[in-house]
């Protein structure tokens, strides 16, 4: 299997480095021959990648301890359904894993390009595959995942504790493709901008295949912070950690790029800016993933320090040169003579949209490079943590929140007095509403408050959106219900949009509610005992134990009141791993809409006492549900459309009578 | 009118949120802004080590002693250096670490307003119509649901009717 492994990776190399040289050798020529011979070298990475997946699969099925992943990450005691998440535990299988996916999206992504799209395709393929060459010289020379253990071993170490819970399932992969998809629009639009295509056929394959990648990437995230809050036990679900942060960036890259994006498609404008948005978010994947292996950043959960992070540097280096090379190169094509009409547009909307997911951005990173900065200038060791970052992103982010509102309500070009009183009167009045409301109850926390308000203007501005569309289909004889979904349906990319802005609310609801009104408190027990926190009793009735042949697990059989009604019974655990040296606990958890009481066991002491870690976390229950939601309205958004409305009117386009130098369009 | 209303609930709502925290929030908030020293990136507040556990108490005594935040705060970073901060300090060298956001933010608007104002002068440097090519663009679309909607879209929405081009070009 080992050999069969290696030889793949060695394949998938001559065929991506082919496809990439052929594509543009061929294009250059006219060659056409190589050109479709390059292409079909690029489907054929996607089997190959396949085959050296399978390879480790079956090692591991096969517990082939003599290759050293194998033995780091798996042993027989292993639930074979571990395997999955065994498989990209470490950087060898990571990037094999990445390989693999990056293979298939490339391979997709060619298939799927119209033909108008035909003579950028070429630059478009070669970029993709230079990436994914990148990927499988990183796994020949420096990580792979089939190099043999140099000693003899009858057993595997095992999976990492951490790793055990049903979201490892899927966070990892969900994150890992979408980091390195963004790959696809972005050389979609690289691609055409090579070409030297003047019109914008790149913007509906980049928008659609943005989309897609920022849905996978945003609903990685999410899971990730959903493990956090259940594994890592600190009853946070997000720390601002280097990690996270380096994934949370393109993210904001591409939330930039696929709003911006749409004013390119309904008005021309923003060509420039657009392509910057897509190298961004580009080169902060990548830097994305220099962090992550072997990056010089403290953190909580990175793959560990390695070698191969000064590749992944030089990488990341190299894709910004290409990104903006070619930017630059191709500048004049880029430009647009539509003006902004008013400040007070949708147009204008999205350039404050993409400004503050900019700063976001840019505050963000600072925050990340600002230790290694100081250590070196200094010579001091800082910490930038969540204050730094709840401090500078808090505002901007409820900026965003503010903004979610009014943008989509504004029409494009200009809007007059007339249509802002009737968009903004009533969500303006909702909110206000809200805020005295919540001081009248006496609510504390006034930046709570005021973040409260903004989500009930935003929503309102949604909910009356919705409402007016509504009626208005019911006057044509629909009743409530199919009014509304006609309504949806009309303008799906602009209803799923809302949706979205609804997920985001909901998000932005928990974490007001997590941030602002959370409660902790430290208890230490004897079996009887209770500890009071809030209106919660907290009765530690008893504790069990069980040795298992990888760990040694304790739990606290914990009984909740409130006041004196039975609520229910918890179970937190946690279980040191020899193999590893490492505890895993899980929190108990007594989740509801309102708030989620959550114990953790951080000790058993040997006189029968258990030391358990108290809080209250109200409104947590909110950031899961966020996510179901985020995907319905990214499946709404990108749901077929009817043909008219996605290509208004491509091919012969009617020149306007004046004669303007549009190179642009 | 309106603008007194707003500036007496602010000022109410200034006078409501000055009471007194509890003990318990000043000390949960400042556990927030001292890291772990032995586990990276988490705070005393979120960690469950020893350490912390530890830290979290001396946190609380003092606090009950009646020592301030900033001696606190003092104390351990005495013991451990600036790192033990969660966020550094406003002050000397790490005050770039705060200065510079706000800075660049500031800077990066102005520059923001600057390209607003100029991609809007050029409306005046081309002729008039010019610009009209996205309604022609747009207008199969617009038939398509002014014809759905029964021929009035007066009463639309914004964006899914489209409307307001029409209304205004």
């Amino acid at each position: 299997m080992a050999q069969l492994g290696a030889i793949t990776l060695i394949l998938g190399l001559a065929l991506a480095l082919y496809s990439s040289v052929g594509s543009v050798v061929g294009q250059r020529k006219g060659a056409t021959d190589l050109v479709v011979s390059a292409r079909r070298a690029a489907y054929l990475t996607v089997p190959v990648a396949i085959a050296a997946s399978l390879a480790l699969v079956a090692a591991f099925l096969d517990n082939d301890f003599s290759i050293r992943y194998v033995y780091d990450h798996s042993s027989t005691v292993m639930d074979r359904a571990f395997i999955w998440v065994a498989f990209y535990a470490a950087n060898e299988g990571s990037l094999l894993y990445i390989a693999t996916a990056l293979a298939l999206m490339s391979a997709a992504a060619i298939y799927l390009s119209p033909g108008r799209f035909g003579h950028a395709l070429p630059y478009t393929t070669a970029i993709l595959m230079a990436v994914l060459a990148f990927f499988f010289a990183v796994l020949i020379f420096l990580a792979n995942p089939f190099a043999p253990l140099d000693f003899f071993a009858e057993e595997g170490r095992g999976i990492n504790p951490l790793l055990r819970h049903p979201a490892m399932f899927i966070h990892p992969p969900l994150l890992m493709a979408g980091l390195v998809g963004i790959a696809v629009p972005f050389s979609f639009a690289a691609g055409s901008l090579i070409a030297g295509m003047t019109k914008d056929e790149w913007v509906d394959l980049a928008r659609v295949s943005a989309i897609l990648v920022w849905a996978v990437l945003g609903a990685g995230v999410l899971l990730g912070a959903w493990w956090a809050y259940t594994i890592l036990g600190w009853g946070g679900y997000w720390a601002w950690d280097p990690i996270e942060n380096v994934a949370f960036m393109p993210w904001l890259g591409l939330t930039a790029f696929i709003h911006s994006v749409m004013v390119q498609k309904r008005r021309g404008m923003f060509r420039m800016w657009n392509i910057v948005l897509l190298n961004v978010s580009f080169v902060l994947a990548q830097f994305g993933m220099f962090i992550n292996r072997g990056g010089p950043v403290v953190s909580v959960h990175s793959f560990g320090a390695s070698t191969i992070g000064m590749v992944f540097l030089a990488f990341m280096l190299l894709s910004l040169l290409f990104s903006f090379g070619v930017f630059f190169w191709r500048y004049t094509m880029l430009k647009s003579d539509r003006p902004l009409e008013s400040f007070l547009s949708r147009e204008a909307a999205f350039l404050v949209n993409n400004f503050l997911l900019l700063a976001v951005v840019a505050a963000t990173l600072w925050g990340v490079l600002f230790p290694l900065f100081s250590e070196f200038a200094q010579d001091t060791t800082v910490t930038v943590a969540t204050p730094y970052f709840n401090r500078v992103n808090g505002p901007l982010l409820l900026g965003l929140l503010l903004l979610m509102g009014i943008g989509p309500v504004l029409p494009w070009r200009r809007s007059t007095g007339a249509s802002l009183k009737r968009w903004l009167l009533w969500p303006t009045l909702l909110g206000f509403l809200t805020f005295l409301l919540m001081l009248a109850v006496g609510i504390d926390e006034l930046i709570a408050i005021a973040a409260f308000s903004v989500l009930v203007f935003v929503a309102s501005s949604i909910g009356q959106e919705w409402l007016r569309g509504t009626m208005a289909r019911r006057r044509h004889g629909d009743n409530w219900a199919s009014g509304f979904l006609r309504h949806l349906n009309g303008n799906r990319p602009r209803h799923g949009g809302y949706v979205v802005h609804l997920a985001i609310l909901v998000l932005a609801f928990g974490v007001v509610g997590t941030q602002f009104y959370d409660q902790r408190g430290d208890a230490v027990l004897r079996p009887g005992e209770s500890f009071t926190i809030d209106n919660y009793r907290i009765e530690f009735v008893s504790r069990g134990s069980e040795e298992r042949a990888d760990r040694r697990a304790q739990w606290a059989n914990i009984d909740v009141f409130d006041g004196d009604r039975y609520l229910g019974r918890l179970r937190p655990w946690q279980a040191f791993y020899p193999a590893f040296n490492q505890v895993s606990v899980r929190a108990g958890i007594r989740s509801t809409p309102v708030e989620d009481l959550y114990i953790v066991p951080t000790d058993f002491l040997d006189d029968g006492r258990a030391v358990l870690r108290v809080s209250i976390n109200p409104l947590a229950w909110w950031l899961w549900v966020a996510g179901p939601i985020f995907i319905l309205g990214t499946a709404i958004a990108l749901w077929p459309q009817p043909l008219v409305e996605m290509r208004p009117a491509p091919v012969p386009r009617r020149r306007p009578t004046a004669p303007v130098p549009q190179t642009g369009s | 009118m309106a603008l007194a209303a707003l500036l007496l609930v602010l000022t109410l709502a200034v006078a409501c949120s000055s009471e007194e925290r509890t003990l318990d929030e000043r000390a949960n908030g400042l556990e927030k802004q001292l890291i772990c020293p032995v586990c990276p990136g988490e705070t005393i507040e979120q960690s469950s080590v020893q350490l912390a556990r530890d830290m979290r108490s001396i946190v609380r005594e003092k606090l009950g002693a009646g020592e301030t935040e900033q001696q606190i705060k003092d104390f351990f970073v005495a013991r451990y250096g600036i790192r033990i901060l969660a966020s550094p300090p406003a002050s000397g060298f790490t005050l770039v670490v705060w200065i510079l956001p706000p800075f660049v933010l500031v800077l990066a608007a102005g520059g923001l307003a600057l390209v607003m104002r100029d991609m809007r002068r050029r409306r005046s440097a081309v002729p008039a119509g010019a610009w009209d090519a996205t309604d022609d663009e747009l207008a199969p679309y617009m038939e398509a649901v002014d014809s759905e909607l029964g021929g009035s879209t007066t009463d639309g929405d914004p964006g899914a009717s489209g409307d307001p081009e029409r209304r205004n070009g």
